[in-house]
Parts: structure tokens; C-alpha cells; sequence
């Protein structure tokens, strides 16, 4: 009994110190920079601040959010997954081909679906084998097989487009359940599984010990290499989920969707105060990362910039984020 | 085998092999396409491998620093079709002011590079992923959808790839195949006998002893990113050159293809060891793979990219299984060795065999 009253009074001191620190978090600052650009992006334009925008704001997030919760997972452990793009377009094709009613295999919706699940986890899961199994570091890894997931949506669309879905299909990108576009419950039921698993599971201390120190986390008894290689199938199988999504929200497929997301992504995670280096990062941090730059996005259009300007902006401020989280850092290291 | 292992070591029999996959491969397109053992086909695909291993010998530099260089191909496209919007405007410019624009230029983007990873510390992955789409965006609003055309170019550029050094019967050492081939041999003796050759190396193996030794750290990696630039901006001009019309897209895709040459060619991508001679094999295998699958017509060009980026992993994940695996055979081998000699005085045959 002793003990226990001891430890609380232990934590409640912690509690103060921990809301001292907790304001100069890297996710509070985010936070206040995102408010910022909120009121600074009204005031730009007077079509930003309705709840139409907004929700759809929602709804073109997802696919970005659904793969930075994994590419989370995976930039914790030291790693990086460039391929998520290619996988999503991959997954994409798949999908229309599967079901395409005048193509070769015509199979229900339903079935196409899992089997663009089944081809997203199978391409993250040879990432992780490889990654794993055979010690190709996760950049040359991922590097490569970008390459080679786009080349086979490619080779399987032989640049022929799919559409004309069933009206049911919508529901899940162009639908609304509540009044909240249908893909942002998705998303949230994801982001809270994902931020439990992270933060409260033993898998996910796992995941910082790998990041951290992955000797030391292989000597303690943790698998390390299965851990690994579920995260790189994780994040093949968020890729698909993104890439059923965005379908249902485009109402087609091409095989050059998702080309570029794993800049947004990547973006997203390293906004979110996530360690390239591995070892730290938090799934919250990574949701305002995304909101954030989604927030930049639709500002940029609005205020009429073009693609390929916004592209321009998300690697500026994927540089910056580090630039300026390296200076605090710095600063609060001397101080 | 223990012949073997007294002469060579695991980094040079991956060498050899590296060779032996390349006439493999030769062979083998060979039997598939026609006219392939030709003058002509060397001749058209040198002139690929040359570019890519010019970039490859700038990606070696940083790599053996132990960072990274995604942003090359938009440097690479960036560098050619400024020097060609240079040229066009310019038409009486000297050709060596023209190579000169495309170096420079590459080079002031690399430096970009060097200065946020060496200076503002920030991981190379990061920062040349984002300058990769940086670089490129900007390409695209300065371009405005123009293209350059050859018809803009001035002659002597046009003609400039069909120009031999060498000429042996019908096959032909071009000015650019030359060219690579000075600029590998350059950075190799500069990498051997340079006091900067030898800070890349020193850094790249261990950075935590060479900043204990006062080695320029920051200064040696920008270098690297410079040169890789400026390499990068040589590349761009070369690609000019031999395709006459740059469009936004030219070149992307050139950091797959460098990166793996590198790596193929027996660079640790972890820093620190690798030769601008290996880089070269590795860009000649990667070269000849995706220059002869353009020109088979059983593979469709839909399919092509796809077989590329699967060469491309099984030649990485092979090497990585079989360099770990000769490692480890002489490591045993050595360690057998030595502790033989410490325990025991070595007898007459191990003397003989030593």
C-alpha cells in the first residue's frame, strides 16, 4: 500500500513539470502554427472557413493520412518506405481490373476490393522481407521497388483507364454518414488504433527500442525482424486502403495515381516531430502533420498556385520543419 | 580457395562477377534481339551508360560520406534544359561556355543540397527527397510547357554526339563515352591520392573519429555535394546533347538508376568503402539492362519499367546476400588463422601456406 501511495505522489509532481514541458512540445507548437495558418488562410479567402470546404479538406486528406499513420510506424524504427505511391496506384489498377465488366477477370466489386487489400499487404510484405530478410536497406529497398510497383501498374493498365463503378461504391469516398464524409470515420477509427498501438501496447515501445537502439532492442528479446517486417506489410496494406479510397472518391483508375505521396507523406510524419533518425515520434503529432499540410494545400489552390507550385511549397516546408526543429532543439539543448 | 582468398578480396571478386553478369547479359540479349552484337548498338548504348555514369561517379562522392543524392535526376533535367534555353537564346555561345553554364548551374543546386545537409544538419534523405520535388516543380513553372527542340540548338551541338574519339572497324569510342571515362579515372585518382579523397572516406567510415581528428567535416560533405551537382549539371548537358529535346520530365527517374549503380557497384551505402570503378561497372550493368530491354519487342514498353526497378532488386539483394556471405568466409578464414598463430607456434606447413 505503501508503495502505491508513494508512486502517486511521485506522479503528481511529474504532472506539473510534464505541463511545463508539455507547451513547448513539438505537437503544441504545430498546433499553434496550424491555428495560424487557419486564420491566416480565412482571412486569404472568404471560401476557406465554411464547413463545405472543410469537409471536403476531409475527405482529400485521408488517403495522405491513412499512409503517414504507417509511414509513422515505420520512420519510428529508423526506416523509410518510398514505395507507398507506387504501391497505392498498384492497388489501384488492380481494383478496376479485377472488377472491369468487360475486361478478363469481371469479378464482383466486393471481391476486387479484398483483392487489391491482398496485393497492397503482399507488396508491403516483400518490402519487409527484403528489408528483413536479406539486409537491402529500406532507401534502396523502397527506392526500387517504387520503381517496380509503378512499373507493373503500368504494365497491367497498359494506359487504359477504369470507370463507370456501381453507384454503391461512392459511399465510401463521395458518401457522408452523420454529415462527416464516409472516409474521414475510416481515417479516425484508424487514427485511434494506430496512436493505442503506438503509445500503449508493448509492440509499440518495441517499435521506439528499434528506433532507438536496435541492437539493444534485439539483445532485450524483441523480434525485430518480424516487428519490421509487420510494419513494412502495414503500411502496404494503409497504401491499399488509400488506394480503394481515392478510387471510390475519383470514380476512376489510372496507373499514375498516388505518384509523388510519399513526398505528402513523409512530409506529414516529419511535420508531426517525428525523428528521421528514428526513436521518437507520436501518432497525434503525425495527424496534425497531415491536417497541416492538407491545410497548406487547399490554401495554396485557393489562392490559385499551380500543382506543381504546391509541390514546390511541401518540400520547402518538409526541409523547414527540420531546419527549425534542429534550432529548437539546439536552443533548448544550450539552455 | 585459399589461393583465392590470399589474392583477392570480397570487394574485387564482386568485381569480376560484376563482369561476368555483364557478358551474361550481353549473351543473352543477344539470343533475343537482332543485330544486337552489333557496332551500332555499342555505340548507342554507351553513350546511355556514359550519363549514367557520370552521375553515378557524383552520387559515389556522397554516398561515401555516408549521405544520399535523390534530387540528381531534377538536376539532371534542370541543368540540361536551362543550358539548352542558354543555348538557344545564345546561339554563338562557345561550347566550352555552354558546358560551363550546365556545370555551373548543377553545381549551384548541389550546393543548395550541401548547405542543408552539412551546414543545417538536416538528414540527406530529407533534404534531397524534398529538392528532388523542388527542383523539379520549379522546372516545370520556369518551362511553362515550352519545349526545347533541336531545332533551337546550334549544329555543333547536334553533331556533338556522333563525334569519335576512337574508332576501331565500325565500332566507335564517342566524345561523350570518352568523356565519362576521363571523368571516372580522374575522381578515382583524386579519391586515391586527394587529401579530400581520403576525408570521404574517413568520414564516411566514422565520423565520430574524424571529427576527433579536426577533419572539415561540414566543408568535405558540401564539397561532395558540389561536385555531385556539377556532375549532375555535366550529365545534363551530355543528355542535351544526345537527345536534342528536353521536355519538364527529363531525366526523372535518373536517381533509381544512379543510386543503384552505386550500390551494385560495391559503394556501402552506410559510407565509407566503394571505388569510381565500381560505380562505372554498376552503371554499365544497369545501362545495358535498360537499354537493351528498350530494344526488345517482346517487352512492351509498359512492362519495361517494371522489369528494370525487379533487375534492379534482385542485383541489389544478391549482392547483399553474396558480399555478406563472402565476408563471412573470410573473416572465418582469417580468424582461424591468427588464432592458430597466437596460440601456437605455427608449424612449417602453415608458414609455407602463409
Amino acid at each position: 500500500m505503501t508503495t502505491t501511495t508513494h508512486t502517486t505522489d511521485d506522479s503528481q509532481e511529474q504532472m506539473s513539470s510534464r505541463i511545463r514541458s508539455f507547451l513547448l512540445r513539438q505537437e503544441v507548437i504545430l498546433l499553434i502554427i496550424s491555428l495560424l495558418a487557419v486564420m491566416f488562410l480565412a482571412f486569404g479567402s472568404d471560401r476557406f472557413l465554411t464547413t463545405d470546404n472543410l469537409l471536403n479538406q476531409g475527405r482529400l486528406l485521408t488517403e495522405i493520412g491513412l499512409v503517414a499513420l504507417s509511414m509513422t510506424f515505420i520512420i519510428i524504427t529508423g526506416g523509410i518506405d518510398l514505395s507507398v505511391g507506387s504501391i497505392l496506384g498498384l492497388c489501384a489498377i488492380i481494383l478496376g481490373v479485377m472488377w472491369d465488366p468487360n475486361g478478363a477477370f469481371a469479378l464482383p466489386l466486393e471481391v476486387a476490393v479484398v483483392i487489391c487489400l491482398l496485393v497492397g499487404t503482399l507488396a508491403g510484405f516483400v518490402n519487409g522481407l527484403i528489408i528483413v530478410r536479406l539486409g537491402v536497406p529500406p532507401l534502396i529497398t523502397t527506392l526500387a521497388t517504387l520503381a517496380l510497383y509503378r512499373g507493373l501498374a503500368e504494365g497491367i493498365s497498359q494506359a487504359r483507364s477504369v470507370r463507370g463503378y456501381p453507384e454503391e461504391f461512392y459511399v465510401l469516398g463521395q458518401g457522408e454518414f452523420l454529415g462527416v464524409p464516409t472516409q474521414l470515420w475510416v481515417l479516425l477509427i484508424f487514427c485511434i488504433l494506430t496512436a493505442v498501438i503506438l503509445s500503449r501496447t508493448i509492440f509499440g515501445r518495441a517499435i521506439y527500442a528499434i528506433g532507438n537502439n536496435e541492437l539493444g532492442a534485439r539483445f532485450s528479446g524483441v523480434p525485430v525482424g518480424r516487428y519490421k517486417i509487420m510494419i513494412y506489410t502495414f503500411s502496404g496494406f494503409m497504401a491499399a486502403m488509400a488506394a480503394w479510397i481515392f478510387v471510390s472518391r475519383v470514380s476512376t483508375t489510372r496507373s499514375d495515381m498516388g505518384s509523388g505521396l510519399e513526398l505528402d507523406a513523409i512530409a506529414a510524419v516529419v511535420l508531426g516531430g517525428t525523428s528521421i533518425f528514428g526513436g521518437s515520434g507520436s501518432i497525434i503529432g503525425t495527424i496534425i502533420g497531415f491536417i497541416l499540410i492538407q491545410l497548406l494545400k487547399n490554401g495554396l489552390a485557393l489562392s490559385g498556385v499551380t500543382t506543381d507550385g504546391t509541390i514546390v511549397v511541401i518540400g520547402t516546408v518538409l526541409i523547414l520543419a527540420i531546419l527549425i526543429n534542429n534550432f529548437i532543439q539546439r536552443r533548448s539543448g544550450n539552455g | 580457395m585459399n589461393a583465392i582468398r590470399r589474392y583477392l578480396r570480397p570487394e574485387q571478386i564482386r568485381e569480376l562477377s560484376l563482369i561476368v553478369i555483364i557478358i551474361l547479359a550481353v549473351l543473352f540479349f543477344a539470343t533475343q534481339i537482332e543485330n544486337y552484337l552489333s557496332a551500332r548498338t555499342f555505340n548507342r548504348i554507351s553513350t546511355s551508360i556514359a550519363i549514367i555514369a557520370v552521375v553515378a561517379v557524383g552520387q559515389t562522392l556522397v554516398v561515401l560520406t555516408r549521405n544520399i543524392d535523390l534530387s540528381v535526376g531534377s538536376i539532371v533535367g534542370f541543368a540540361a534544359y536551362f543550358s539548352g534555353q542558354t543555348l538557344a537564346a545564345n546561339p554563338d555561345l562557345a561550347p566550352v561556355l555552354a558546358v560551363c553554364v550546365a556545370i555551373g548551374f548543377g553545381a549551384f543546386l548541389g550546393l543548395i543540397n550541401g548547405v542543408l545537409v552539412a551546414v543545417g544538419r538536416i538528414p540527406a534523405i530529407v533534404v534531397t527527397l524534398g529538392t528532388l520535388a523542388i527542383y523539379r516543380g520549379i522546372l516545370v513553372d520556369w518551362a511553362q510547357a515550352r519545349t526545347i527542340t533541336t531545332e533551337m540548338m546550334p549544329t555543333w551541338l547536334i553533331d556533338l554526339p556522333r563525334v569519335n574519339v576512337l574508332t576501331m572497324g565500325e565500332v566507335e569510342v564517342r566524345i561523350m563515352v570518352a568523356l565519362a571515362l576521363v571523368v571516372v579515372i580522374l575522381f578515382q585518382l583524386a579519391l586515391n591520392y586527394l587529401p579530400l579523397g581520403r576525408r570521404l572516406y574517413a568520414i564516411g567510415s566514422n565520423p565520430d573519429a574524424a571529427r576527433l581528428m579536426g577533419l572539415p567535416i561540414q566543408r568535405t560533405i558540401l564539397i561532395a555535394y558540389v561536385l555531385c551537382g556539377a556532375l549532375a549539371g555535366l550529365a545534363g548537358f551530355m543528355f542535351l546533347a544526345r537527345f536534342g529535346t528536353i521536355t519538364v520530365t527529363a531525366g526523372a527517374g535518373l536517381e533509381l538508376a544512379a543510386v543503384a549503380a552505386v550500390v551494385v557497384g560495391g559503394v556501402n551505402i552506410f559510407g565509407g568503402s566503394g571505388t569510381m570503378f565500381g560505380a562505372l561497372l554498376g552503371a554499365i550493368v544497369i545501362g545495358t539492362l535498360e537499354q537493351s530491354l528498350l530494344r526488345m519487342p517482346q517487352v512492351s514498353e509498359f512492362v519495361r519499367d517494371a522489369l528494370l526497378g525487379l533487375f534492379i532488386l534482385i542485383a541489389v539483394a544478391s549482392d547483399a546476400i553474396i558480399v555478406k556471405g563472402l565476408r563471412e568466409a573470410w573473416a572465418r578464414s582469417g580468424r582461424l588463422k591468427s588464432a592458430k598463430t597466437t596460440l601456437a607456434p605455427a608449424t612449417a606447413k602453415e608458414v609455407k601456406r602463409a
